[in-house]
């Protein structure tokens, strides 16, 4: 008779599989209530589960049908036959990394960890939304009840309230995980982890940021091998020093504005690495892009580019920036847009498009580069400018000057909502020896040129 | 979301001249583009070469009309009251000079069968000779890119865009080139690899970037770069090739019956050819459209208006 069955690890099961919705689309109370009806009605348990399931919108099947209490040796799915967006599955897993951060939940602030965990079958994210107290980065865990979503096409596990975990032996699981994904830097792309990357540090230093209201101090600089550069933080002191050629385990990617950057904390391995590379002068070089290739990336790091300036754009020359404390927003008609009228201090810019034929982008150079491309500094522009009594004569001499022009330009590239933006560190007339050039060309020409 | 800016292809005016597919945009922000033979999808264009001519035009006086000489023919650039600035520029051209300009692609098409595409500029700077010579460089790596992919799209059964892709060809490049294939079907890719050699065989140790002008035969036209020089223009095919100048005699002497007081349409010229040529083998647009340009080149005919000829 079902009256002997014990409910109570069947309604555990229910609240399980629904944890998601408890406490928002489901009181626990009413949820009892329900169930309990069933039973009363002389419903068999198994029904009353897949039938409140379904009621909820949680498709049969995907729920256990026998109560899942948790005895332990409950068979568990290996991560990769683990589904997305299931309320339910069992897992056996070694914490590759664990991670803390604070979030806002229904209006509370909530302590959350998160990191990586894998199995001999692979690795996946997760979120526990329970504290993983008394356990550390590499113990492996049993998990009972936990629940998967799919975020950018990717698994994402979570630890809910409500599931089991419990610590196992170490030799649970193999214990080489092969989690770690090598990459050469010049392939690093926005939203990959569980990175191993060996590179050179180029440069490093410390600065302090603050992190959900708390002074800390992070390391930001430049790695390199041969493949290319970037620039990465280090969430924890790990002793990097510039020169030292270094493996860190454990990085992953945020892109800012389009430039991926390379990120890694105190999860992270860092050893000093064996790898012979180039010294610190010859991979501190910018990379020679085209234009086209910077629009397929989104952006790019200390990055060279060969170009035509084919419009010099309004709000070039010589300009006068609010002088308001931490503002340097250019005034338009003496005025700033946030400050009002104030007495501006000149600078000298260009705005302009730079094209190479495969891509074209807005450019950004400042005071020192305007300058040496009109021949003249600030001060006798504003000698000019006052005798002619117009600011845009320098902008007049700047389309004369470079307009149509070809240049070797350096620096970041940002992406925003009107395209790519070129910050131009450097930017020099291009010169090139073009009878060599067409040489070259003109060699590599096919037969039916001829 | 902002419309991202039109890359400015690079194009030599012999392939420019020849485009004839046109892809008009829908709505008002939808932009047209005009398909060159080789794939460059063409809204805006980026040109440095030898201005020979800039003349007034039309009543008004308002609109001036530029020819624009590279290697392998001319560009028209007409600026009007809509472009002040570029209008501005042109006016105050002391041909001949090196110009670049960068601009907006157009069509005129008065009639079917006459397709004439000119170029509406936004901006127009006075450069130097390496900015021109870069150009032609830069041109060289364009097309040619284009080019391969024209020879991967004929080596393809059914060409897409992911077999272009996975083929190494550039995305751009690739709808281009499809495009392109659509509405020239096959194209002879050795008449362009040709146009590539010639342009770049200027540049080579001793020898000198030609320059064309379609107008006047008076003076002919000058090298800025080689003042002292004499006029260093060459035709465009072979000059001693028999058949061509067979065709072109018998086009100038076409010219010549169809004139009269107010010039020989381009259409009736090409009408006049084909009955011509029809005992013998058929003759296409473009055979006469080349001839009609060795013509001007040698100072024989001239264009007073587009798609208009007359004799010297």
């Amino acid at each position: 008779m079902q009256a002997t069955t014990d409910p109570a690890p069947h309604f555990e099961t229910l609240t399980r599989a629904l944890q998601d919705k408890i406490g928002t689309e489901i009181d626990e109370a009413d949820l009892r209530a329900e169930f309990e009806k069933y039973l009363e009605y002389g419903v068999p348990v198994d029904q009353a589960v897949k039938t409140i399931l379904r009621h909820h919108g949680v498709q049969a099947g995907m729920a256990p049908s026998s109560p899942a209490g948790g005895a332990p040796g409950q068979e568990r799915t290996p991560l990769d036959q683990v589904p997305s967006n299931v309320p339910y599955v069992n897992l056996l897993v070694r914490l590759v990394t664990k991670n803390t951060k604070t979030v806002q939940a229904r209006g509370e602030e909530k302590e959350i960890v998160w990191g990586l965990v894998g199995d001999e079958t692979g690795t996946a994210p997760f979120t526990s939304w329970r504290p993983l107290e008394g356990l550390e980065k590499g113990d492996v865990i049993a998990v009972q009840g936990a629940y998967t979503k799919e975020f950018r096409g990717e698994l994402q596990i979570n630890f809910g309230d409500r599931c089991r975990i419990e610590k196992k032996e170490p030799d649970a699981l193999p214990k080489v995980l092969t989690v770690f994904q090598e990459v050469r830097i010049g392939g690093i792309a926005e939203g990959q982890r569980g990175l191993r990357v060996t590179g050179r540090i180029l440069d490093v230093a410390s600065r302090e940021v603050n992190v959900q209201g708390e002074p800390k101090t992070i390391y930001g600089g430049t790695i390199a091998d041969e493949s290319g550069k970037i620039e990465f933080t280090s969430w924890h002191d790990h002793g990097l020093e510039a020169d030292q050629v270094v493996t860190i385990e454990g990085g992953y990617v945020r892109s800012y504005r389009g430039v991926p950057q390379f990120n890694f904390d105190e999860e992270a391995t860092v050893t000093a690495a064996e790898a012979d590379l180039p010294p610190a002068e010859a991979l501190d070089k910018a990379q020679h892009v085209s234009l086209g290739q910077l629009s397929e990336r989104g952006g790019g790091n200390d990055v060279a580019v060969v170009a035509s300036l084919l419009e010099v754009r309004q709000g070039s020359g010589l300009v006068f920036r609010c002088p308001h404390e931490g503002c340097s927003r250019v005034l338009v008609s003496g005025q700033c847009r946030l400050h009002g009228k104030g007495e501006g201090a000149a600078d000298l810019r260009i705005k302009g498009i730079l094209d190479d034929g495969t891509g074209s982008v807005n450019l950004v150079a400042g005071r020192e580069i305007t300058e040496a491309l009109l021949g003249k500094d600030i001060d006798a522009c504003l000698k000019e400018a006052k005798e002619a009594f117009r600011h845009e004569i320098v902008q007049e001499q700047l389309e004369e000057r470079i307009t149509g022009r070809v240049y070797e330009v350096r620096g970041n590239v940002l992406s925003d909502e009107y395209g790519l933006m070129f910050l131009a560190r450097t930017m020099t007339p291009f010169k090139e020896d073009t009878e060599k050039a067409a040489e070259a060309l003109v060699a590599g020409l096919p037969a039916e040129a001829f | 979301m902002a419309v991202l800016r039109e890359t400015a292809h690079r194009v030599y005016a012999d392939e420019y001249n020849a485009s004839r597919h046109e892809i008009k945009g829908q709505g008002e922000k939808d932009p047209s583009f005009l398909v060159t033979p080789t794939g460059a999808k063409v809204n805006r264009l980026h040109v440095v070469g030898v201005c020979t001519d800039v003349e007034p035009v039309g009543e008004s006086g308002e609109v001036f009309r530029a020819r624009i000489s590279d290697p392998t023919g001319v560009f028209t650039v007409y600026a009007g009251q809509y472009q002040p600035e570029a209008a501005q520029v042109l006016a105050s051209l002391q041909p001949p000079c090196f110009v670049a300009v960068t601009g907006k692609a157009r069509s005129y098409e008065p009639e079917p069968g006459s397709f004439f595409v000119s170029l509406r500029p936004e901006t127009v700077a006075v450069v130097d000779e390496a900015t021109r010579d870069h150009w032609v460089v830069e041109t060289a790596r364009r097309t040619m890119e284009r080019l391969q992919a024209v020879d991967a799209v004929r080596d393809e059964e059914r060409p897409t865009a992911e077999a272009l892709a996975a083929g190494g060809v550039r995305g751009p490049v690739a709808e281009g080139v499809l495009l392109a294939h659509e509405g020239y079907g096959p194209l002879d890719s050795g008449r362009y690899w040709r146009t590539v050699r010639t342009a770049l065989e200027g540049l080579l140790p001793g020898g000198t970037v030609p320059v064309h002008a379609t107008e006047g035969s008076g003076a002919g036209p000058s090298t800025p770069h080689a003042p002292a020089a004499p006029p260093a223009w060459k035709p465009d095919g072979p000059q001693s090739d028999p058949a061509a100048e067979a065709l072109d005699d018998a086009i100038l002497e076409t010219v010549k019956r169809l004139e009269g007081d107010a010039g020989a349409r381009w259409d009736d010229i090409l009408d006049e050819a084909q009955k011509g040529a029809a005992e013998g083998q058929a003759l296409t647009a473009e055979d006469v459209e080349e001839a009609l340009n060795r013509l001007m080149d040698k100072g024989l005919v001239y264009e007073p208006t587009l798609g208009v000829l007359r004799t010297t």
